[in-house]
C-alpha cells in the first residue's frame, strides 16, 4: 500500500511535472501583449501601459514608448518608460495638442523592442480644432465656383476692358461708318 | 521738288517779315507776287506728279487681284489638296483608335500638334511687332509691310487654334472648357487670350483695309458678281467722308496700342502652360520672356521670307525695296541676340549647376540622341541669324531670305525640342510601361494634319492676297505725302 501510495503520488507528481514543464515553456514563449489605459482625474491625466503575457504574466523591465498620433507621424510623450513588477509603465500627459473637431486625440503606446506590439486609445485631451476644407474656400486650387475674388475681378476687368474696346470699334464700324458715308455731301 | 517749295515758303515768310519793317516797298511786293506765283506752279506740278504716281501705284498693287495666272491656280490647288489630305487624316484620327493612329501616349501627351501650336502663336506676334510697334514709334518704312504682317498674324493664330483642337481629340470637348473651365487654370487663360487676339488681329487687319476694299469696289469692275458684292458689303458704305477717315485712323491707333500687350500676353500665357506643368525642363521663371523673345525673332524671319515671296511673285520690287531687307536684317540681328540672351539663361545656367533633375534632359540635348537637332537649331535659329546679317552683303534680299528660311525651320524644331524631350524626362523615372510610351515620333496621321495646317496658313494668305491689296495703298500713299481725303472721289449715296 505504502509502495502503491508512493507510486501513486510519484505518478501524480510526475504527471504534474510532465504537464507543467511544457506549459511553462509555452508560457515563456508566448507573445507579450500591451494594453493602454487612460486615467483622468480633475488634476491629472495619466497613461498607463500594461504589458502581460496571456493576460496573466506581467512583463517586468521592458521599455514602453508613449506617443500622440499626428497626420504624418507620432509625437512622443515619453520614451523608454520601464515597466514595473506588475508590467505597468505610467506617464502623465501634460501636453496641449490640437485634436479633431471634438478634441479627440489618439494616444499610442508601443513596446520599445517591437513597435508592432502596441495599443491605442482615443482620448478627449486635445483642443478642439476647426478644420476648414481648402477646396470649399476661395483658393487657386478650388473649384470653378470658388475661384479667388481677386482673380475673378482682375481677369474680368481686363476682359471687359479689351472686349469693350473692340465692341466700341465694331459699333463704329457697323453703325457709324455707313451713316457717315450716306450723310457726307462733299 | 519738295525741298524747293519749302525753301520758297521760307523765303516768302522772311520777305513778309522784312516787308512789314519797310513801309509799302514796291520792290518787295513784286518779288512776293512772283514767288507766290512760282509756289503755286510748283504745287500744281507736284500735285499732278503725286496723283500720277498714286494712280500708277494703285494699278500695280491691284494687278495681283486682277488676274490669277496658271502658276497661281496650281499653287492654290496644291494647297487645297494638302488641306484635304489633312482633313482625311483628322477623320481617321477621330474615327479609329487613337492608340493606332497617333503616337501620343501618357508621357509625351503633347507632340507635334502642340509644338506647331507654339510655333504658330509665336509667328502671330509678327502682327504686334510689325504693324503695331513700328507704326506707333513712327518708323515710316513699316507702311508697305504692315498688311503682310497682319494677314500672317491672323492666319497663324487661326491655325494655332486648329492645332489645339487636333491635339485635344474629341473636338466636342472644347465646349466643356467653357462650361467647366476654371479661371484659375492656364488652359482657360490661353483660350480667352487666343480668342481675344484673333478678334483684335482681325480688326487690325480689317479696319485699315476698308479704304483698300473701296478701291477694289470702285476699280475692279470686271470681277465676278459675288466678288463685287463682297467688296460692296465690306466697304461699309465708305464714301471718303472725313468722319469715316477719322473712324479708321482712330480704330487703327487704338487697336495698335491694344495688340501689343495682347500679343505679349498670348505668348506669355502659352509659356505659362509649360512653366506650370510638372516637368523639370519647364520649371523655369525665364519661360515667358524666353518664349516672347523667340517669337519676335521668328516674326522678323517670317516677315523677311514673306516679303521676299510677295516681292518676287507679285513683282512688287518698287514697294518692297532693298532698304526693307536692310532694316529687317538689322532687326533680325537685334532680336536674335535678345533670344540668345534668354537661351543662355534657360540652358547655360542650369547646365552650370547640372542638378540631378535637369541633368538627364540637358545631357540628352547637349551630347545625347537629341544633340544633332539641338545644335543645328542653335546654329541656324540663333547663331547665324544673329551674326551673318551684321554684314551688309548678307542683308541683300536673297542671302537674307535664305538665312530667314533656315531660321523659320529651326524655330519650328526649337518648339519641338521644348515640348517633346521636356515631356520625355519627367520627375520620376519612366519604368514598367509599354515600349511605345518611352519614345515619341509623330505618326503619319499627325504629320499629315500638321502639314495641312501649314498649307491652310499659306492658303489663307494666298487667297487674301488675291482678293485684297497685299500692300496698303492708302498708307503708302500717305507716306509719300498724298492727301487721300482729297484724292478720293465720293460716289453717289445710292451706289453705297
Amino acid at each position: 500500500m505504502k509502495n502503491y501510495l508512493k507510486n501513486k503520488m510519484g505518478a501524480r507528481l510526475l504527471a504534474v511535472v510532465a504537464f507543467s514543464i511544457p506549459m511553462i515553456l509555452s508560457a515563456q514563449d508566448g507573445e507579450p501583449k500591451l494594453k493602454l489605459k487612460i486615467i483622468e482625474t480633475d488634476s491629472s491625466k495619466t497613461c498607463k501601459a500594461i504589458v502581460m503575457i496571456d493576460d496573466t504574466i506581467p512583463v517586468k523591465g521592458t521599455d514602453v514608448n508613449f506617443y500622440v498620433k499626428r497626420f504624418f507621424g507620432l509625437i512622443p510623450i515619453a520614451l523608454a518608460e520601464t515597466t514595473d513588477e506588475n508590467g505597468e509603465a505610467t506617464v502623465s500627459y501634460e501636453k496641449k495638442l490640437p485634436g479633431d473637431s471634438l478634441g479627440n486625440i489618439i494616444l499610442i503606446a508601443q513596446m520599445d523592442d517591437d513597435d508592432a506590439i502596441s495599443d491605442q486609445v482615443i482620448a478627449k485631451w486635445g483642443t478642439k480644432a476647426k478644420y476648414e476644407s481648402k477646396i470649399s474656400q476661395r483658393e487657386l486650387w478650388a473649384s470653378r465656383s470658388n475661384a479667388p475674388l481677386y482673380l475673378i475681378i482682375i481677369s474680368n476687368a481686363i476682359i471687359v476692358g479689351i472686349w469693350g474696346t473692340m465692341g466700341y470699334i465694331l459699333y463704329l464700324l457697323f453703325f457709324k461708318m455707313k451713316k457717315s458715308g450716306l450723310d457726307y455731301k462733299p | 521738288m519738295e525741298k524747293l517749295i519749302t525753301k520758297s515758303e521760307n523765303g516768302v515768310m522772311e520777305m513778309q517779315r522784312d516787308a512789314s519793317g519797310i513801309d509799302e516797298n514796291e520792290k518787295y511786293r513784286v518779288m512776293e507776287e512772283e514767288l507766290n506765283l512760282y509756289k503755286e506752279k510748283q504745287n500744281v506740278a507736284a500735285g499732278k506728279s503725286k496723283i500720277q504716281k498714286y494712280n500708277l501705284m494703285e494699278e500695280e498693287l491691284l494687278r495681283p487681284i486682277q488676274k490669277i495666272g496658271r502658276a497661281g491656280k496650281i499653287w492654290i490647288g496644291f494647297l487645297v489638296a494638302i488641306c484635304l489630305c489633312g482633313l482625311y487624316a483628322y477623320y481617321l484620327q477621330e474615327t479609329k483608335s487613337k492608340y493606332e493612329t497617333i503616337s501620343l501616349r501618357d508621357y509625351t501627351m503633347w507632340g507635334v500638334y502642340i509644338s506647331t501650336f507654339v510655333f504658330y502663336v509665336a509667328l502671330s506676334l509678327i502682327g504686334a511687332l510689325m504693324s503695331a510697334i513700328l507704326k506707333l514709334i513712327k518708323f515710316e518704312w513699316y507702311r508697305p509691310l504692315t498688311r503682310i504682317a497682319e494677314i500672317i498674324a491672323v492666319a497663324s493664330i487661326i491655325m494655332a487654334g486648329v492645332c489645339i483642337v487636333a491635339a485635344m481629340g474629341r473636338p466636342e470637348r472644347l465646349y466643356f472648357l467653357f462650361t467647366y473651365g476654371r479661371i484659375q487654370s492656364p488652359i482657360v487663360w490661353d483660350v480667352i487670350v487666343i480668342m481675344t487676339y484673333i478678334t483684335a488681329s482681325c480688326l487690325l487687319l480689317f479696319m485699315p483695309l476698308i479704304p483698300g476694299i473701296v478701291i477694289c469696289r470702285d476699280k475692279l469692275t470686271n470681277k465676278p458678281a459675288w466678288q463685287k458684292w463682297m467688296y460692296k458689303k465690306l466697304s461699309f458704305g465708305w464714301n471718303g467722308a472725313p468722319e469715316q477717315w477719322k473712324i479708321v485712323k482712330k480704330s487703327v491707333k487704338v487697336l495698335a496700342i491694344m495688340v501689343i500687350p495682347l500679343g505679349i500676353s498670348i505668348h506669355t500665357v502659352t509659356a505659362w502652360l509649360f512653366a506650370t506643368t510638372l516637368r523639370p525642363e519647364w520649371d523655369s521663371t525665364n519661360f515667358g520672356p524666353y518664349f516672347v523673345s523667340g517669337a519676335f525673332a521668328l516674326g522678323a524671319a517670317g516677315m523677311i521670307v514673306a516679303v521676299y515671296v510677295f516681292r518676287k511673285v507679285y513683282s512688287l520690287e518698287k514697294y518692297l525695296e532693298e532698304k526693307h531687307f536692310d532694316v529687317l536684317g538689322k532687326m533680325l540681328v537685334l532680336l536674335s541676340f535678345c533670344y540668345l540672351y534668354f537661351n543662355i539663361n534657360e540652358y547655360v545656367v542650369p547646365a552650370y549647376k547640372m542638378s540631378s533633375l535637369h541633368a538627364n534632359h540637358l545631357l540628352d540635348l547637349f551630347i545625347g540622341k537629341t544633340a544633332p537637332t539641338y545644335w543645328l537649331v542653335v546654329l541656324f535659329g540663333i547663331a547665324i541669324p544673329a551674326i551673318l546679317p551684321m554684314f551688309r552683303a548678307m542683308r541683300k534680299p536673297l542671302p537674307l531670305t535664305i538665312i530667314a528660311i533656315f531660321a523659320v525651320i529651326a524655330a519650328w524644331f526649337k518648339r519641338y525640342l521644348i515640348v517633346v524631350p521636356g515631356l520625355s524626362h519627367p520627375f520620376l523615372p519612366i519604368q514598367d510601361v509599354p515600349e511605345s510610351w518611352m519614345h515619341y515620333f509623330p505618326s503619319l496621321v499627325e504629320m499629315t494634319i500638321v502639314a495641312a495646317t501649314f498649307a491652310a496658313l499659306l492658303l489663307i494668305i494666298t487667297v487674301f492676297s488675291r482678293l485684297f491689296p497685299i500692300i496698303s495703298i492708302w498708307e503708302v500713299a500717305e507716306g509719300d505725302g498724298v492727301n487721300m481725303q482729297k484724292i478720293y472721289k465720293p460716289i453717289k449715296p445710292e451706289m453705297l
